[in-house]
C-alpha cells in the first residue's frame, strides 16, 4: 500500500512547486485542492477501495519539446531553496552565546524522569559499592578466621608442651638429668619458746642414686612375628575352697620329685630352686645347710597371724615382732 | 510517512526529482490511455497483490492445526501439573527431602580431669587423622597420565606421597606401611591418627591427595601418673579404664548436629540450615588427689616393690579431716599416653580399691578402740599375757616365743601380741566387736567414686564358727581393701568420726556451673576421747628403745621431730593348693597417722609377699616406705613440728 502511496506524495511535492499542474497530478489519496473540497476533508482510510479509481484528469502537459523541459527544470532549480551553511567559527559562537549559565533555568528544564533515573542510578551504584565492600570484608573475615584457627592450634600445641614439661614425672626426669637426688629426712631449724634455735634432725647431704623415671617409653613394636601359641586352657578351678585344717599340715609338693633320700644327704642345693615357695620349705630347712641366716631374721610364723620381725639382731628373747 | 516529513527532506531532492520526472512521464501515458474508454474486463480485474496470501486455504489449515497442537500441549501440561502438585506431591516431596537432606555432626570436646590444684591429669586437644582414598586417587592419577604424558607416573607419585608423609610424621608409620596402604584397593584408609594439626596442614598442602579429618587426642601429660585412677580411653575417644570409663557420660559431652539441604553438585542450598543443636562440651572433673603427692607416692611404691621383691605394693594417702583421697597408687601402673594394647604386662586396674586382702594385725585397732570405748581396759592396765591362747578349738600363738609376760594394754598393741589382743577381744564380745567392725566401714563399699570397688568380706556374726572370733580380731578370716583399711585409721585420726573417703571433688560443666560432689555424713565410730587415747597408744608401735624392751613393731617409720602413730600388720596368705595358710607368704600392711598429736595425713600401704623390707634390707616390713612418705608429706606441706616427742610409753612392765 505504501508503495502505491509514495507516488502521489512525490507528486504532491511536485504540485507545490508547480501548482499549475495541480489538477492533473492528483491521485486517489490526495485529491486536488481546488475541486471537491468536501471530499478532501475526509480522513484517509486503509480500507480497501470500493469505488473505482478516479480518472486522472488535467495532467500537466508534457513538455512539448526539450527546450521547454529544460526551461521548466531550470525554473524548478531556481525556485529550490538554497542551503546556507555558516562557517564553523560563527556557528560555535552562536552556540556558546546561547548557553544559559543560570542553574535555575537548567533545573526548570530538567524533567522529573531524569530525577527518578538519577536516583535509581545512584542507588544502584551505592548498592554495588556496598556489596563489593562486603564481599571484600568477608574475604578478610575468613582469612582472619583461618589465622585465628591456626593460632588456636598453635596455642593448644604450646599449652600441651608446657603441661607435659611441668608434669611431675617430667620435672623429676629433668632433675634426674641434672644429677639431682631427692633428699630424705631433712633436718628442721626451729625456735624453742625461749627463743633459742634448735636443729631437729641431722642435716646431711643427699646421697644415693636418683630414682628411676616413672614413665619409660615402650619399646618399638617389633615386626609382628608368628602369633604366640594360645595359652593353655585352665582346667583346674582357680578358686579353691579354703578349709582351715585342724593342725598345720605341710602340703606335699606335687611338682617336685621327693621320693629319693639323697636329697637330704647331698647339701640340698639342687632341690631348693625347683621348689615353689609353698609350704614345702620345711623339709629343706631340716637340712643342716640353712640355719645361720634363716633363723636370725625371720622365724616361720605360727599358724595364726604373725608380725614381721624387725630386722634387728638383738638377741633378747622378747624382742618385738 | 506524512507529507510534512517529505517536506523536511529538501536536500535529498535532486535524485528524487529525476526519478519523479520519469514516473511523471509514465503516469502521463497512463492517464492519457485511461482517458479512453476501458473494456469491462479491464475495469473488473486487477493484478494480484502480494498481501493477499493471508487468506489462502493452506494458511487456514496450518493455522487450525497449529492451534490444535498448542491446545493439546497445554492440556497435557496442565494434567501433568495437576498430578505432580496433587496426588503425587507428598511422595515426591519426601523423596526430594531424602536426597537433599544432610546432617552434619559437630563433635563435643571431651572434658578434662584435673587434680585438686587444677593441674591437668588428662585433657583433649584437637588433632587430625590423615585419610586417603586409594582406589579413587589411583584412578585419578592414571587418568591424568593418560591425558597428559608429562603428568607424574601414578606409582611414582604414590611412592613420593608415602615417602613425604612418613618423613613429616617422623617415620611413624614408616614408608613401607604407608605405601602398602596407598596402593591398596580399598576405597578409604586412615594413614595415621592423632596427627598434630600443624603437621597435618603441611601434609595436606604438600600432597592434596591426602585428606585430613578432625580427631581429638587425649593427652596425659603425666604418663602413668595417677593412671590407675584416671584410666584411659579407647581409640574412638570413649573411656576404657578407670574414671575415664565410669565418668564417660559426664566427660564425653553431647555431640551437636545441624541439618541442611544440598544440591546434586554439593552446594548448600541457601537458607536451608535447620535443626541446629550446638555441641555441649564435656564437663571438667576435679579430683581430690594432689599430683605431687601422687607422684611421690607412686615413685616410692614402685621403688619399694623393686627393692622388696614383692608381687605388688600399693599405697593410699587420705586427708585426716575430710577423708579425701590425696594419693592412691600401685606399682607397675600402665601409661595411658602410650599404646595400651601393648601394655599387657602392666597393671591396668586399681588394686587399692579392687583387690581385698586379709589385713593382719592392722585390724587390731577394732579391738583396741572397742576395749577403750566400752571402758574395758585402759592403756596402762597390765595384762599377764601367756605365750598362746586356746579359743574355739584353735590355739593362737604370738609371733615370738614368750612365757607369761606382763604387757600393758599399750604394749599388747605396740608389740602386736595376738594373745593379748584376743584376751581383750573376749572382754568386748563377738556382737560388740562385729558392730564396731561395721562402724569402721568393713564389709561395705566406701563409695569412693572409683569403678570396680570391692566391699571386702566380713563374715556375718551369725555365720561365725567357733574359731572365727579367734581369727577376726587379729585380722585373719576377713578381707578388706587398702582404702577401707586406711579409712579405719582416718576415723581414729578424726576424733572418732569416720568420713567415707571420696576422690571426686567437683564437676564443672561446659557453661561454667560447678557442682560440688555431695559429701557423705560422717559415721561416729568412737568418742573423741577414745580416739585420742587410741592415737596415743598407737605411738607405741613407732616407739624406739635401744634396749629393745619398750620397742614397737614399726619403729622404722618414725620421723624425727614429729609424733607418728601407726600399726603394722602381717597376714598369712591362703594356699589354694592345700586350703590352708602359707607359713612364709605374707601380706605386709602398715597404716600410719602423721603427726599423731594433730593428725593431718593417713597413709596406708600394703605389700604382697615381699622378700625384703621396703628399702631392700633383710626382714619384711613396710616401715621404711611409711617413713619416706610421711617424712616427705610433712616436709612438703610445712606441717609444724610436734611440740615434744610425746611421753615415753610403757609397753612391758619391768
Amino acid at each position: 500500500m505504501k508503495a502505491k502511496r509514495t507516488e502521489p506524495v512525490r507528486g504532491s511535492k511536485e504540485r507545490r512547486r508547480a501548482p499549475e499542474g495541480n489538477a492533473a497530478r492528483r491521485s486517489g489519496d490526495a485529491p486536488p485542492r481546488g475541486r471537491k473540497s468536501a471530499r478532501e476533508q475526509r480522513p484517509t482510510r486503509s480500507a480497501p477501495r470500493t469505488n473505482p479509481f478516479p480518472r486522472p484528469t488535467g495532467a500537466p502537459a508534457r513538455p512539448k519539446n526539450a527546450a521547454q523541459a529544460k526551461a521548466r527544470s531550470k525554473a524548478r532549480k531556481a525556485k529550490a531553496p538554497k542551503v546556507v551553511r555558516l562557517p564553523l567559527r560563527e556557528r560555535l559562537l552562536i552556540k556558546l552565546s546561547s548557553i544559559d549559565l543560570n542553574p535555575r533555568n537548567y533545573v526548570t528544564r530538567v524533567p522529573f524522569v531524569v530525577l527518578v533515573i538519577g536516583a535509581l542510578g545512584l542507588g544502584l551504584g551505592v548498592t554495588l559499592w556496598l556489596s563489593t565492600d562486603a564481599a571484600e570484608r568477608s574475604y578478610q573475615l575468613s582469612h582472619a578466621r583461618e589465622v585465628n584457627q591456626a593460632l588456636m592450634q598453635q596455642k593448644d600445641a604450646l599449652e600441651r608442651d608446657v603441661l607435659e614439661a611441668q608434669a611431675a614425672p617430667a620435672l623429676a626426669e629433668s632433675a634426674r638429668n641434672l644429677g639431682m637426688i631427692p633428699s630424705k629426712d631433712t633436718a628442721h631449724l626451729v625456735q624453742d619458746p625461749s627463743g633459742a634455735w634448735v636443729v631437729v634432725g641431722s642435716p646431711k647431704p643427699a646421697e644415693g642414686v636418683p630414682p628411676p623415671p616413672l614413665n619409660t617409653p615402650l619399646s618399638e613394636p617389633t615386626s609382628p612375628g608368628p602369633p604366640p601359641p594360645p595359652a593353655p586352657r585352665v582346667v583346674e578351678p582357680r578358686e579353691v575352697t579354703v578349709h582351715l585344717p585342724p593342725a598345720p599340715v605341710v602340703a606335699p609338693n606335687p611338682g617336685a620329685p621327693l621320693p629319693t633320700a639323697p636329697v637330704d644327704t647331698t647339701p640340698g642345693a639342687p632341690a631348693v630352686p625347683a621348689l615353689p615357695d609353698a609350704g614345702a620349705e620345711v623339709p629343706v630347712v631340716a637340712a643342716p645347710a640353712a640355719p645361720p641366716i634363716d633363723s636370725a631374721p625371720t622365724l616361720p610364723g605360727p599358724p595364726a597371724a604373725a608380725d614381721p620381725l624387725a630386722p634387728i639382731a638383738v638377741p633378747v628373747p622378747g624382742t618385738p615382732a | 510517512m506524512s507529507r510534512g516529513d517529505r517536506r523536511g527532506k529538501k536536500p535529498a531532492a535532486p535524485a528524487a526529482k529525476t526519478k519523479t520526472k520519469t514516473k511523471t512521464k509514465s503516469k502521463a501515458n497512463a492517464e492519457k490511455s485511461s482517458a479512453q474508454p476501458h473494456s469491462a474486463r479491464a475495469r473488473r480485474t486487477r493484478a494480484a497483490s502480494a498481501g493477499d496470501g493471508v487468506r489462502t486455504a493452506s494458511f487456514v489449515f496450518r493455522h487450525r492445526v497449529g492451534n490444535g497442537v498448542i491446545a493439546l500441549v497445554l492440556v497435557v501440561a496442565a494434567a501433568q501439573l495437576f498430578t505432580l502438585q496433587g496426588p503425587k506431591a507428598s511422595g515426591l516431596r519426601a523423596e526430594a527431602a531424602g536426597q537433599l537432606k544432610v546432617t552434619d555432626v559437630e563433635e563435643a570436646v571431651r572434658g578434662s580431669i584435673v587434680d585438686r590444684n587444677d593441674d591437668k591429669l588428662a585433657f583433649t586437644i584437637a588433632a587430625r587423622a590423615l585419610t586417603f582414598q586409594p582406589a579413587r586417587i589411583q584412578k585419578q592419577l592414571a587418568d591424568e597420565k593418560a591425558k597428559k604424558p608429562d603428568a607424574p607416573d601414578p606409582q611414582a607419585r604414590l611412592r613420593e606421597i608415602a615417602a613425604g608423609v612418613s618423613g613429616l610424621l617422623n617415620n611413624k608409620p614408616d614408608n613401607a606401611t604407608l605405601l602398602k596402604k596407598l596402593s591398596s584397593k580399598d576405597s578409604f584408609v586412615y594413614l595415621a591418627r592423632a596427627v598434630d594439626p600443624a603437621i597435618s596442614d603441611a601434609i595436606t598442602k604438600k600432597y592434596p591427595e591426602v585428606g585430613a579429618e578432625r580427631q581429638d587426642i587425649r593427652q596425659y601429660p603425666g604418663g602413668s601418673l595417677a593412671a590407675n585412677i584416671v584410666g584411659g580411653i579407647d581409640w574412638d575417644g570413649h573411656g576404657l579404664l578407670g574414671l575415664e570409663d565410669s565418668l564417660d557420660s559426664k566427660l564425653a559431652g553431647t555431640d551437636g548436629s545441624v541439618t541442611y539441604d544440598r544440591g546434586s553438585d554439593g552446594v548448600v542450598i541457601p537458607g536451608s540450615y535447620r535443626n541446629r543443636h550446638d555441641a555441649v562440651d564435656g564437663s571438667t572433673v576435679q579430683l581430690t588427689i594432689d599430683d605431687d603427692i601422687q607422684f611421690y607416692v607412686q615413685q616410692q611404691v614402685q621403688q619399694a616393690k623393686n627393692l622388696s621383691g614383692a608381687k605388688n605394693v600399693s599405697a593410699v594417702v587420705l586427708d585426716s579431716k575430710t577423708g579425701e583421697v590425696l594419693a592412691m597408687s600401685n606399682d607397675n601402673t600402665f601409661d595411658p599416653s602410650q599404646d595400651i594394647g601393648r601394655q599387657d604386662d602392666r597393671e591396668l586396674g586399681n588394686l587399692a580399691v579392687s583387690s581385698p586382702f586379709e589385713p593382719g594385725s592392722v585390724n587390731k585397732i577394732i579391738t583396741a578402740s572397742s576395749a577403750i570405748e566400752f571402758g574395758l581396759t585402759n592403756p596402762d592396765e597390765v595384762l599377764q599375757v601367756p605365750g598362746s591362747i586356746d579359743m574355739g578349738g584353735v590355739t593362737v600363738h604370738d609371733a615370738w616365743d614368750h612365757g607369761v609376760a606382763p604387757y600393758t594394754t599399750t604394749g599388747v598393741f605396740g608389740k602386736s601380741s595376738n594373745v593379748g589382743t584376743l584376751m581383750l577381744a573376749q572382754r568386748v564380745g563377738p556382737e560388740r566387736w562385729a558392730d564396731m567392725a561395721a562402724k569402721f566401714g568393713l564389709g561395705q563399699r566406701t563409695g569412693v567414686g572409683l569403678p570396680g570397688e570391692s566391699s571386702g568380706l566380713v563374715p556375718p556374726v551369725d555365720q561365725w564358727s567357733g574359731s572365727s572370733f579367734a581369727n577376726l580380731p587379729i585380722g585373719q578370716g576377713l578381707s578388706m581393701t587398702l582404702l577401707q583399711m586406711t579409712g579405719m585409721y582416718q576415723a581414729i585420726a578424726n576424733d572418732g568420726l569416720r568420713m567415707p573417703p571420696r576422690i571426686i571433688k567437683s564437676t564443672t560443666a561446659a557453661d561454667g556451673t560447678k557442682v560440688e560432689e555431695p559429701r557423705p555424713d560422717g559415721v561416729r565410730v568412737v568418742s573423741p576421747e577414745t580416739a585420742k587415747t587410741v592415737r596415743n597408744m598407737l605411738r607405741a608401735v613407732i616407739q624406739k628403745d635401744p634396749r629393745g624392751v619398750q620397742q614397737g613393731t614399726g619403729s622404722g617409720a618414725a620421723v624425727e621431730g614429729y609424733q607418728i602413730a601407726g600399726k603394722t600388720g602381717t597376714a598369712q596368705q591362703i594356699n589354694p593348693g592345700c586350703g590352708c595358710y602359707y607359713d612364709d607368704v605374707y601380706w605386709i600392711t602398715f597404716a600410719s597417722l602423721a603427726p599423731a598429736d594433730d593428725p593431718r595425713y593417713i597413709v596406708g600401704v600394703m605389700m604382697d609377699n615381699p622378700h625384703r623390707t621396703a628399702d631392700g634390707s633383710p626382714g619384711t616390713t613396710a616401715a621404711p616406705l611409711i617413713h619416706n612418705i610421711d617424712a616427705w608429706l610433712l616436709q612438703r606441706e610445712n606441717v609444724p613440728l610436734s611440740a615434744d616427742p610425746g611421753p615415753p610409753l610403757t609397753l612391758q612392765q619391768a
